[in-house]
């Protein structure tokens, strides 16, 4: 608990330690310093957490608040979400320094930044420890705002503000909705304490249940990026500084996650779902799946694209938490146990691919100072180090083996399985949803992640900053290769990781783990067997290559010849201009689900007599934003005009309005 | 020791008579087409020319390029070695391997549509967007198929459905077996790029879907490629063929005689039909790939009834 305790300190310490710097050099050093060095603490003291040290202990610790008491425990879940919160803050801090460098001289805005920085860590890691409602908000209300100014960190751009204004829309209609739901609990157990609210819990009515479960979706969808409440990711995510933008995706939008697994706990646990419940998260997690990877497939900015792809792995994360509320709601623990399990372990996955991924990003900006992918190309050979990282997160988040994508969609794929729920024909129906909707969402990440690295690091530089980039520092590309081992690590080992799953589930009350099912296991370890098999061979067959290459060596002539010309159908002098690109990769795609995406195009490549200088722009309209609700607030603003006329400046009829009031409300008075 | 041989078997079927399958596919076009064809065993001889020529690397690739054909290669004699033979069974076999199987040939996919971008040509980037594209309805038609297969056997393995259903009656294993089989073939040719989807011969690179992103392999990576492509081939028709014999319940000799009989006699049809029909429009071969999806679905929901 004290390590815990100095962890917080430290960050919060040091944050402020920085205003007292003067050089940018000196404050992001410091300002990273204090980052790992508090998340070196957090990270000791999460361990603990996991291993169940501190089970079953609440701490006090003594601040005056106007309700409640600042309450918090290291349960092994909240360890568990400690853990990949201090493991992709840490990271995303060793990054920061080099990142920030590019941007010049301006110490007071690392000041800003590296104190905002260490206070959305910290109110993060308060998030997933509070045991209080009110302290709960508080930390909550503190990580959406220290986020909203780290959006902010380019402030003198339009694109910049606008997204931070949207993102703070958002994150505090979702907040209200927080409030109301804290506060039916409250009225509901007479205590704000969690503990309280879950010991209340057996009492409550369904319907309170329902509201409760309604306002955790919606309050807690804002934050997390559910569909239709995405759309301050693909705003907000490529406006951010890249490791704010690794660290909001990667671990930030978690912590709605764990505040919904944390409300089905206040609502006890099993008792607290119905079956309804769980296919309204398991349709939302299919709509966001489907709906956020088909947007991604289409975007030419780096960063939206890994957007909506965030979008589209929350939805995989709430299929798991559905599958994980059906088993509850019909008792079936071994695929609520799943469910679950699969939840948690794609939420790890997604935290360490999505912010390889977002610095990989990052990092290609740097060398190519843009993040159109229409200019990038050819970077592998320039960026060897970062475009391996970049590469082993997209074979990772598309879900291929022997990756750590593959194993959490594989624990949502064995739920086939399970029998004993629902009818048969309920259970054909939950087996099309599971495996067409993972499939689907698997070949479209595919599309996506392929177009992502074939356009920026392979082919040819398709720009002049492109044709001169240089790999980044090593403070850099070090951060994202620990994150590619990691993943590749628990895509090689996914035994180990279950069981520390098992552990931090195992006293939750949430599910019963009990023992995983034999069938899951025996496939993990056969499959792990495979990979290590297939990594063999590809070894074994790249030596009969070298092998037979240099065996039948003509005299004097090599039989392996680099540094020809690519074979472009006889035309012997192809210029990178002549690639695929990003666009036109989209664009099949986009006229085959054209209704969706309703492309947008400037320019004309019109049938001219002779040719001249074209331009044309594509682009592709934000389903909901766009269409949905920027037409919903020019609706109620033209609705709001028509009250114009009576508010034209001049003061004695405003005076006069007065007047007319009173005189109403006391004619009101007397008739009543 | 003689369990493991036997689990071998499968693969080194797979790996000696796959090219003779391409062979007879061939053979019969030929036919068809009123020519005399080149022998059955011509892929044999064209890899093992192919392993003796020299390699040549284009300056614009990286080592994705280099690493693509062993990939390949590899997941395709994973997945050959998975797949039961009759009454064979595969090198292993375990709850939810189908859809490990078809991740491993994901990941082949995906390391194939990387190296032809990054050969910078526009030709195979063409033929990537295009895999990529017509895989969004071949992955789900893929898994569903399997998925209706193996649980109306009320099994979780592919080895377990089909020695299921080699010991119970057709009539017992019902109408779903044979709506997974049409979804198979309809995927065996668009998933091994035969005609409706692509052509596999053509000679005009704007058309072509497969063969357009190998276009820069040469040598021994081509024939790595090349024999890649014919276990694809061998592990659809030996798929289909497993399916067949466990709707008639043939068993023991007579089984594997029959299971070669079936994927050569597929293998024919494949051949039949690649040469009674017409490569599709690029626009229309979704419809043909989502028909494979509609005969999956139809089966699983079948299933879910019956």
């Amino acid at each position: 608990m004290m390590l815990f305790g100095i962890g917080i300190g430290v960050l919060v310490g040091g944050g402020l330690l920085t205003l007292v710097l003067k050089k940018s050099a000196g404050i992001n050093k410091l300002g990273m310093a204090s980052v790992v060095a508090g998340n070196a603490f957090v990270l000791a003291a999460a361990v603990e957490g996991i291993a169940g040290r501190y089970a079953g202990e609440v701490y006090q610790f003594f601040l005056p608040l106007p309700v409640g008491a600042v309450l918090f425990s290291l349960s092994p879940l909240s360890s568990f979400f400690l853990l990949v919160i201090a493991v992709v803050t840490g990271l995303a801090a060793v990054y920061a320094p080099k990142y920030l460098a590019h941007y010049g001289e301006m110490p007071w805005r690392f000041q800003a930044h590296w104190l905002l920085y260490n206070l959305l860590a910290a109110s993060m890691m308060l998030v997933v420890t509070a045991q209080n409602a009110v302290f709960f908000m508080l930390a909550w209300e503190g990580m959406s705002l220290s986020s909203f100014f780290l959006v902010l960190f380019q402030n003198d751009r339009t694109e910049v503000r606008r997204a931070g204004w949207i993102y703070l829309v958002f994150t505090h209609v979702g907040a209200a909705c927080l409030l109301v739901m804290f506060a039916l609990l409250a009225q509901a157990s007479g205590s704000f304490d969690f503990d309280a609210m879950r010991a209340a819990a057996a009492g409550f009515s369904p319907g309170l249940k329902a509201a409760i479960f309604v306002l955790a979706l919606v309050g807690f969808g804002m934050k997390a990026g559910f569909f239709p409440m995405y759309v301050w990711l693909p705003e907000a995510h490529p406006a951010a500084p890249s490791h704010v933008s690794a660290v909001m995706s990667g671990v930030m939008i978690k912590t709605a996650i764990y505040g919904i697994v944390l409300t089905l706990g206040l609502l006890g646990g099993g008792q607290g779902t119905e079956l309804w419940m769980g296919w309204t998260l398991v349709v939302l997690g299919l709509v966001s799946g489907i709906f956020g990877i088909a947007f991604a497939a289409v975007q030419q900015n780096a960063k939206r694209l890994l957007a909506y792809s965030s979008f589209e792995n929350i939805g995989i994360i709430a299929i798991g938490l559905g599958v994980w509320f059906i088993g509850m709601a019909s008792s079936n623990e071994v695929l609520a146990a799943l469910g679950l399990m699969a939840a948690l372990l794609h939420t790890v996955n997604h935290a360490l691919l999505k912010s390889l991924l977002f610095m990989g990003a990052g990092a290609l900006q740097l060398a190519t100072e843009t993040l159109d992918l229409d200019r990038m190309g050819g970077l592998l050979k320039k960026m060897p180090r970062s475009g391996l990282a970049i590469i082993a997160g997209a074979v990772a988040i598309s879900g291929l083996p022997p990756f750590n994508g593959f194993v959490g969609e594989f624990l949502l794929y064995s739920s086939v399985f399970v029998q004993g729920f629902g009818s048969s024909l309920v259970r054909a129906v939950y087996v099309i949803a599971i495996l067409g909707g993972l499939s689907i969402i698997g070949a479209l990440a595919v599309f996506t992640f392929t177009k992502l690295v074939g356009t920026s690091l392979l082919g040819e530089p398709r720009s002049n900053h492109t044709a001169h980039a240089h790999e980044v520092p090593a403070s850099m590309y070090v951060p994202m290769l620990v994150l590619a081992g990691l993943c590749l690590f628990i895509g090689l080992f996914p035994l180990p990781v279950m069981s520390a799953l098992k552990l931090v589930l195992a006293d939750s009350g949430l599910v019963v783990v009990g023992q995983l099912p034999s069938g899951i296991v025996s496939s993990l370890a056969a499959m792990q067997w495979v990979a290590f098999a297939l990594i063999g061979l590809i070894g074994v067959l790249a030596l009969v290559r070298s092998r037979v290459l240099s065996l039948h060596k003509v005299e004097n002539t090599s039989r392996h010849k680099v540094g020809s010309t690519t074979w472009d159908c006889g035309y012997h002098n192809p210029t990178p201009r002549m690639q695929y690109t990003a666009s036109s990769f989209a664009q099949p795609l986009a006229s085959f689900a054209q209704p969706l995406y309703s492309p947008h195009s400037d320019g004309s490549i019109g049938p001219d007599l002779f040719p001249a200088p074209v331009a044309r722009k594509i682009s592709f309209p934000d389903l909901i934003l766009d269409r949905a609700i920027k037409p919903m607030y020019s609706w109620i603003s033209r609705a709001f005009e028509t009250f114009s006329i009576i508010q034209h400046g001049n003061t004695h009829w405003y005076v006069l309005y007065i007047v007319i009031a009173l005189l109403a409300v006391l004619f009101w008075s007397f008739v009543i | 020791m003689n369990d493991i041989l036997a689990k071998l078997l499968p693969l080194v079927v797979a790996l000696v008579f796959a090219p003779l399958a391409m062979g007879i596919i061939q053979k019969v076009k030929a036919f068809f087409a009123g020519r005399k064809g080149f022998p059955v065993f011509q892929m044999y001889r064209d890899l093992y020319k192919l392993m003796h020529k020299g390699v040549v690397y284009s300056r614009s690739t990286t080592w994705v390029f280099r690493l693509a054909p062993l990939l390949v290669l590899g997941v395709s004699l994973i997945a050959v070695a998975w797949l039961p033979f009759g009454g064979l069974r595969g090198l292993f076999s375990f709850q939810g391997g189908f859809i490990f199987v078809a991740y491993l040939f994901g990941l082949a996919r995906f390391a194939t549509l990387l190296a032809s971008l990054d050969t910078a040509s526009a030709f195979e980037g063409m033929g990537a967007n295009r895999e990529a594209l017509f895989a969004i309805l071949a992955e789900p038609a893929t898994l569903l198929a399997f998925a209706a297969l193996i649980l109306t056997s009320g099994n979780s393995s592919l080895w377990g459905a089909i020695s299921w259903g080699q010991e119970s009656s057709f009539a017992e294993f019902g109408v779903v077996p044979l709506l997974a089989l049409v979804s198979f073939f309809i995927l065996a040719l668009s998933e091994n790029s035969r005609i409706p989807v692509d052509d596999p011969t053509t000679h005009l690179e704007l058309t072509m879907i497969h063969e357009v992103m190998i276009l820069d392999n040469s040598g021994p990576d081509l024939a790595y490629i090349e024999y890649a492509s014919a276990l694809k081939v061998w592990f659809y028709l030996v798929l289909m063929a497993n399916i067949v014999t466990a709707i008639f319940s043939i068993s023991g000799w007579a089984q594997i005689l029959a299971m070669f009989g079936f994927a050569f006699l597929l293998a024919s049809i494949i051949g039949v039909v690649e040469s009674s029909i017409t490569r599709l429009r690029m626009k229309k071969v979704p419809d043909f790939i989502g028909s494979a999806v509609a005969f999956a679905l139809l089966a699983l929901v079948l299933e879910g009834i019956l």
